[in-house]
């Protein structure tokens, strides 16, 4: 479906002329359906990318903004020079290692988050050279025009639908009615999920070990990604 | 990103209404409530903050109304209330004089923290003041290293002179301080001087830096189009008329004290009665550098980052404003035997209609929305609606957990488990407890 198809669809569900209508914009039937797109991708984590940083001297942070502007959260870090995975940990675990990791310097081996915009890598190198090549989930790229169609698989363009139908009903202040759509919506997203992650595996239960400077060494350090 | 006055107006839209109910202005503050309630629930936004040792205050004062005025900066109550809190002491013989005790030896009082390097001995805790937009402390390290957190109790039980133990620091606590403070153990107390702005009031923003370390600078203009002689000429060539020639112009003379362009540097000392100096190679080109003359560089405009090998200069910002990190350097800190917060912040400021909330992404800011839906959903009068108010704070709460996650995936969900000592029981049995119906025996 695209993005013109979607919005016919929400119009004629809220009763309302496709061609026309009344209670509802044109634009703001496209925002409640970007809306919807984001929300999916934050929720379902369907869309990937990767993009390539360069390894700069003597750097340790960088700045998600800085290497693209659709990154949500970076999922996997791999230095194509070292045919290396590097190991996600935490600051936590790096002031366990090393009293003073953010000195060691040499080939990075790990990176951690440090908020949603910026995140480490340890050790850093002192001299420049080599890239990165960061994995991401990212936000949806937004629809040019109503013959766009949504990064999504076919079956959660459905999704956007009742996510729009919801948007409306709450326009419409009827709570009740968009309440039950959304419901419907978060089934969907549910789905969305399980399709964007078929090969994922269920959640375990870690334990971790009192070892100190435990994960760094054999890069057992559970992840969500 | 949208502005704050494109999310108000879908705001409006939504709720029906052109201000006769909501007022712009009661939506702008609904906007920036849930800025900050986003940035502090989610704790995604997190920034470094670095604090000389001694710690310095934008204000420091003596009596309580005086904190009325230091504008929510990093300040501190420099001075001990005693005799019902009508005067301020330093010391705390000053305390057993205004009540009438027979003063006895105390520790020497101070104001400042960096009195330590010059003074007595002292019983004043060590604390740091942090900024107003600080939420959340995550970390808290001295040179690199990460300090522990503990507790005032640990302290007095372990130690019954802590506050006076001057060393390297180890740990940090919240004190007994106020809040946006802490107090950081054992004390440094020589001073160390890191990046100052120098005269900031006259000069704007730093145009150039010097230290122990070497600075250089490097531009993308390498060298100059024309050379000059007077500052008439850079008139002549710039707003006042129409210029002959166009790029980078230099004057290439040494200026006297009365203003006369001088070709050499003897001339200069000539007209301002100096001592004369040996000549050096007369050039108006960077190219003549090759037949005698100085390497010419120019460092154009202002410092937009600075890079070394041997450490990462990072940029940080925190103002809701347009393009934040696109400024020029205000501050310059170091680690280097300093004091590194990372803390959660929330926004610096209130934002105005034409601001946009960039310590978060545009994606986010349909979080906002829900939430200001949901203070005008909820507010008495006209226009309230319960239910929309309920459902609207559940999409916000549920954006608030969702980005916590997202900021901070590498974390783990830890399971607290109990285990037996020993492998024996050594609880006590539960009582017997028979069942109502139980027959009677007595």
């Amino acid at each position: 479906m695209n993005r013109g198809e979607i919005r016919t669809r929400i119009l004629n569900a809220l009763n309302e002329s496709a061609s026309a209508p009344v209670f509802w914009t044109t634009a703001q039937m496209s925002q409640a359906i970007a809306d919807g797109m984001d929300l999916l991708a934050e929720e379902a984590q369907q869309v990937k990318r990767t993009a390539i940083c360069a390894l700069q001297p003597g750097s340790q942070y960088y700045s998600t903004r800085g290497i693209a502007l659709d990154l949500m959260i970076p999922t996997r870090i791999w230095v194509p020079s070292l045919n290396r995975r590097l190991t996600v940990t935490t600051v936590g675990q790096l002031d366990a290692y090393h009293e003073r990791w953010q000195t060691v310097t040499g080939d990075p081996q790990y990176w951690f988050p440090m908020g949603w915009d910026w995140f480490g890598i340890f050790p850093h190198p002192s001299t420049g050279g080599g890239t990165m090549r960061v994995d991401y989930l990212a936000w949806p790229r937004p629809l040019l025009d109503d013959g766009d169609e949504p990064e999504l698989y076919g079956a959660d363009h459905d999704g956007l639908v009742l996510y729009g139908i919801y948007e409306g009903l709450l326009k419409r202040w009827d709570a009740q009615g968009a309440l039950i759509r959304f419901v419907e919506f978060l089934e969907h997203y549910g789905l969305a999920r399980a399709r964007g992650g078929s090969r994922q595996l269920q959640a375990r239960t870690w334990q971790k070990s009192s070892a100190v400077g435990n994960g760094l060494q054999n890069g057992n350090l559970g992840s969500r990604y | 990103m949208p502005t704050v006055a494109s999310d108000l107006t879908l705001i409006q839209e939504r709720l029906h209404d052109s201000a006769a109910i909501w007022t712009r202005a009661e939506l702008l503050t609904f906007y920036n409530d849930a800025y900050e309630q986003f940035c502090s629930k989610s704790r995604c936004v997190r920034r470094l903050h670095l604090i000389d040792v001694p710690p310095r205050y934008a204000f420091t004062y003596c009596y309580e109304w005086e904190s009325r005025y230091t504008q929510g900066g990093p300040s501190r109550m420099m001075m001990l209330p005693s005799l019902d809190g009508t005067r301020r002491v330093t010391s705390l013989w000053e305390a057993e004089q205004a009540e009438g005790v027979t003063p006895t030896a105390s520790y020497a009082g101070k104001t400042q923290e960096w009195e330590r390097a010059y003074g007595n001995e002292t019983d004043r805790q060590f604390i740091f003041a942090l900024p107003k937009h600080g939420d959340l402390i995550m970390r808290v390290a001295w040179d690199g290293k990460a300090l522990n957190p503990v507790t005032v109790r640990e302290f007095d039980h372990t130690d019954d002179a802590w506050m006076r133990r001057a060393g390297e620091p180890w740990w940090w606590t919240n004190g007994t301080g106020r809040i946006r403070t802490i107090e950081v153990y054992e004390i440094v107390t020589n001073y160390t001087q890191q990046y100052a702005l120098v005269d900031y009031a006259d000069r704007g923003l730093a145009r150039g830096f010097s230290g122990v370390r070497d600075y250089g600078i490097a531009s993308e203009i390498t060298t100059h189009a024309f050379a000059y002689s007077t500052p008439a000429d850079a008139h002549h060539q710039g707003a006042d008329s129409t210029p002959y020639l166009t790029g980078l112009g230099w004057n290439f003379t040494i200026r006297a004290t009365d203003g006369t362009g001088c070709t050499y540097r003897w001339e200069a000392d000539m007209r301002n009665g100096d001592t004369l100096t040996a000549a050096s190679t007369a050039q108006t080109y960077a190219w003549e550098e090759v037949f005698g003359g100085v390497s010419l560089a120019f460092g154009v405009g202002t410092v937009r980052a600075m890079v070394s090998p041997d450490r990462q200069y990072w940029g940080m910002g925190s103002s809701p404003s347009l393009n934040t990190l696109y400024g020029g350097i205000r501050d310059l800190r170091s680690s280097v035997q300093s004091v590194e917060v990372t803390h959660v912040v929330t926004p610096e400021a209130a934002l105005t209609e034409v601001d946009i909330p960039d310590l978060l992404p545009t994606q986010a800011q349909r979080y906002l929305r829900y939430y200001c839906w949901y203070r005008a959903y909820v507010r008495s009068g006209p226009g309230q609606n319960l239910a929309l108010a309920k459902h609207y704070r559940d999409r916000f709460d549920r954006g608030c957990e969702v980005w916590r996650k997202l900021a901070d995936q590498a974390s783990m969900d830890v399971v607290i488990q109990r285990e037996m000592s020993g492998g024996a029981s050594t609880g006590t049995p539960p009582m017997v407890r028979l069942p109502s119906n139980f027959e009677q025996v007595w």
